[in-house]
């Protein structure tokens, strides 16, 4: 028998996605009732997830990343495999009342989360703290189960939620995907998928808008110059805050472009889940 | 160099009688591997990778019996802690040692990306709607609150505190090492100035004794526990002696056909 290392090594992400998913539904939990579920997505199946990811990423840096990872990585030939982890945290069942949700009583959280729940850009609320709680703890010990087969691993929220949004696991409210894979060092840092992937002016115009104070000269004069280029006392910029009206609309337009993606593989997702 | 031709001896280690030399060493072992679970803590995935975790260690007879009594006060505040904080308690008098962990970030500054799990809008309205704060930055200074924890938090960053907790547990899974994570042990150790700058803080008790205290418990175990039984036993034991007292310089009782043989 003879096995080749790349192919051999692929394979056996799907075992350790298995121990992640065994780590996972076995973390130790503080309240004891926070009900986990776990798929692992493989092959042709992360193509929706890809391309739900791929609309996002045109309106948000960070999910950009992802998307370029996912798909430069599947359109190899080696995709990562993908562990989803969801759980329902929008019920206390415990009686506490410690107040960390903002309601006196676990019956007044209850009963309004009942009445008002729903989801926010990744996954859906008011949630019980604790339960929060037990759910980053399992989801810390399948990172941690990765990591003992030193599998390059990262946890997402935005993978996790493209899944959700297209039917997996229904009636869960938080949703986490954690790819694992493929093999070689360094897949989800420093991540070589993002060669030439975007300019040097991309990455600091980044750093100017995401840490402007940085780039603030002498701030006495009450309007400081800010520092955006090399000889940035000619001709001053200023940092100003203002409201951008339609700032939004490429927003609303990508939400309309994931709703289509949605309705294209939705249905056939729905269908694992019909009794 | 020359410290290192002194560098020898012997360490003898035992988990009884508790609190004696070889204990002392065992639970100092144990203070050193909770150490390194809270720098598994420390290097937890976090969203963005903010640092917002702050870690407390405790250990010690007077320290940890202060912890259970708060633990035992708290008890009776809530009718649905009663039984568990009574019972967990117990455990803390039993740990070797007590890791808190606390998030430092989540009252007071919040992930701010509308992600929906604390309140289930697309924006942070839920939890600034409820806080007292100037263009987005919290005013903490008011620390009154009717209930234990100052709710709202930002549950994106108490689920960054769940990632440090399993860190910290799995790190002690690795040495071997019984640890589990409290709710009471969090709420008593807020109250009492641990972690002292977290909205929410988590209480793990880690031991390394042949039997796991914080597992199989037996019901109304505040009353029967380890350190009950062996109280009882000495009080029972030393009326039994008292009571069949005799000068066995003089007199042995025998069994019966021994004496008759003798």
């Amino acid at each position: 028998m003879r096995y080749i290392g790349k192919e051999a090594s692929q394979e056996h992400l799907l075992d350790v996605a298995k121990h992640c998913v065994h780590a996972y539904l076995k973390a130790p939990q503080v309240t004891g009732h926070t009900k986990l579920e776990a798929e692992i997505v493989t092959g042709e199946d992360l193509v929706p997830i890809i391309e739900m990811l791929g609309a996002l990423a045109q309106v948000n840096q960070f999910v950009r990343w992802d998307y370029e990872t996912f798909k430069t990585n599947y359109d190899a030939g080696n995709p990562p495999v993908l562990v989803l982890m969801a759980a329902d945290l929008t019920a206390s069942q415990m009686g506490w009342d410690c107040g960390a949700c903002g309601f006196a009583t676990c019956n007044e959280f209850n009963k309004y989360t009942h009445e008002n729940k729903n989801f926010g850009q990744l996954w859906a609320g008011p949630s019980c703290n604790w339960k929060v709680i037990d759910y980053g703890i399992a989801c810390d010990w399948a990172a941690a189960a990765a990591w003992q087969y030193r599998v390059d691993n990262r946890i997402q929220a935005d993978s996790g939620a493209m899944a959700a949004a297209l039917g997996y696991m229904p009636g869960n409210s938080a949703y986490i995907g954690m790819p694992l894979g493929p093999t070689r060092d360094l897949v989800w840092w420093s991540r070589a998928s993002m060669t030439k992937k975007f300019s040097y002016e991309d990455a600091i115009g980044s750093l100017f808008r995401t840490c402007p104070t940085h780039f603030g000269a002498f701030p006495g004069g009450g309007n400081p110059m800010f520092k955006n280029k090399e000889r940035w006392w000619e001709s001053p910029a200023f940092n100003v805050s203002q409201e951008i009206p339609g700032a939004m609309d490429a927003v609303y337009k990508v939400l309309e472009q994931m709703a289509d993606i949605v309705d294209k593989y939705g249905p056939e997702i729905a269908k694992k889940y019909q009794k | 160099m020359k410290d290192y031709d002194q560098f020898r001896g012997e360490e003898y280690y035992q988990e009884w009688p508790p609190f004696s030399p070889a204990d002392l060493r065992r639970k100092e072992t144990v203070v050193q591997i909770t150490r390194q679970m809270l720098m598994g803590a420390m290097t937890a995935p976090f969203a963005g990778g903010v640092q917002q975790i702050e870690g407390h260690i405790v250990y010690g007879q007077a320290e940890q019996e202060k912890l259970a009594r708060k633990m035992e006060e708290m008890a009776y505040t809530n009718s649905r802690w009663e039984e568990i904080f009574k019972y967990e308690a117990v455990m803390v008098r039993e740990a070797d040692a007590v890791l808190f962990l606390g998030n430092y970030r989540c009252h007071e500054t919040p992930l701010d990306a509308g992600c929906g799990l604390c309140g289930g809008r697309a924006d942070c309205s839920y939890f600034y709607e409820k806080v007292k704060h100037k263009f987005g930055s919290v005013d903490i200074t008011d620390r009154r609150s009717e209930t234990p924890i100052k709710g709202p938090l930002c549950s994106a960053r108490v689920d960054d505190l769940g990632y440090a907790v399993g860190s910290a547990l799995w790190l002690a899974v690795n040495y071997l090492v019984d640890a589990r994570p409290f709710m009471s042990v969090g709420m008593a150790g807020k109250q009492l100035g641990y972690c002292p700058n977290s909205g929410i803080v988590v209480g793990i008790l880690v031991a390394a004794q042949a039997k796991n205290p914080f597992v199989d418990i037996c019901p109304e175990y505040h009353l029967f526990n380890m350190s009950k039984i062996v109280d009882t036993a000495r009080k029972q034991y030393i009326t039994a002696r008292t009571v069949t007292t005799f000068d066995y310089h003089r007199w042995i009782p025998k069994p019966k056909k021994e004496e008759e043989s003798q």
